[in-house]
């Protein structure tokens, strides 16, 4: 157990695959992530766990790994975790995912509904290409990108998946623009909630592991 | 992050370079929130 204590997540996974969906279990998304370098014996601490829901979680987890079966199976009813607290600078970024993530929650319903043939379709649809260009990217990423990122060594990996995150999310963007024009509805709804994706675990990633 | 090697002065200076960053980018977050307040109501 010790040995797998010191492991990177990733590795852990790639070995016991059931422990992604028990990681789940506790809101704990490190299947998405692409770091997988957080060691497993931190996992937790990371993710500010209650003590009792950190208890269960890693009996569950040697459950697996020690005799291959996992003893706890259900679903925690209810996950309570530790209160976390963010420096000045963070929390304003925090608070700037509030919005973003209001227009993440709206994007099915909107893909859904559109008619692309109408102008005012398309106007909902400029508007909300507008809000992830301005407000998420030129507003929100550039400040990480332009200011945050500098006071840390940008080489380690988690700063270089925030890096890669933000340019996807630009290619998505360049994609529902190619859709608008082409009034091209399946690509439409591919780009928006692949960008839906793509940003909430990318500001899961930030709230609960990079900002606290 | 800020337990990750940034003193007080740090965060201080950050925060002001934010502040100077929004300013600069000429958009304010008012008319995203009212954006999303419509699309909220127009979208049940």
């Amino acid at each position: 157990m010790e040995k797998y204590l010191n492991s990177g997540i990733k590795a852990v996974i790639e070995e016991f695959p059931e422990i992604e969906s028990i990681l789940t279990d506790y809101e704990i998304g490190c299947g998405p992530c692409m770091v997988g370098t957080c060691l497993l014996k931190d996992i937790v601490s990371i993710h500010s766990l209650s003590e009792s829901d950190e208890k269960e979680l890693m009996e569950r987890i040697a459950g697996v790994i020690k005799n291959g079966n996992d003893p706890g199976k259900a679903k925690p009813e209810n996950i309570s975790k530790k209160p976390v607290t963010y420096s000045g600078p963070m929390q304003k970024l925090v608070d700037e995912h509030t919005l973003i993530k209001r227009w993440l929650a709206l994007i099915p319903r909107v893909v859904e509904y559109v008619d692309l043939k109408t102008e005012s379709g398309k106007q909902i649809i400029k508007d909300g290409i507008d809000m992830i260009r301005s407000y998420a990217d030129k507003f929100h990423h550039a400040k990480e990108e332009d200011i945050l990122f500098k006071y840390f060594d940008e080489s380690v990996e988690i700063i270089q998946v925030m890096y890669k995150d933000h340019t996807n999310a630009r290619a998505l963007v360049q994609n529902m623009i190619k859709a608008l024009e082409s009034e091209n509805r399946v690509l439409l709804s591919e780009s928006f909630l692949a960008y839906r994706d793509l940003l909430s675990h990318h500001i899961q990633k930030e709230d609960e592991i990079l900002y606290p | 992050m800020n337990d990750r090697g940034l003193n007080e002065i740090s965060l201080i200076e950050m925060d002001a370079k934010f502040v100077e960053a929004d300013k600069n980018s000429g958009i304010t977050e008012k008319k995203y929130e009212d954006l999303i307040n419509d699309l909220e109501k127009l979208i049940p």
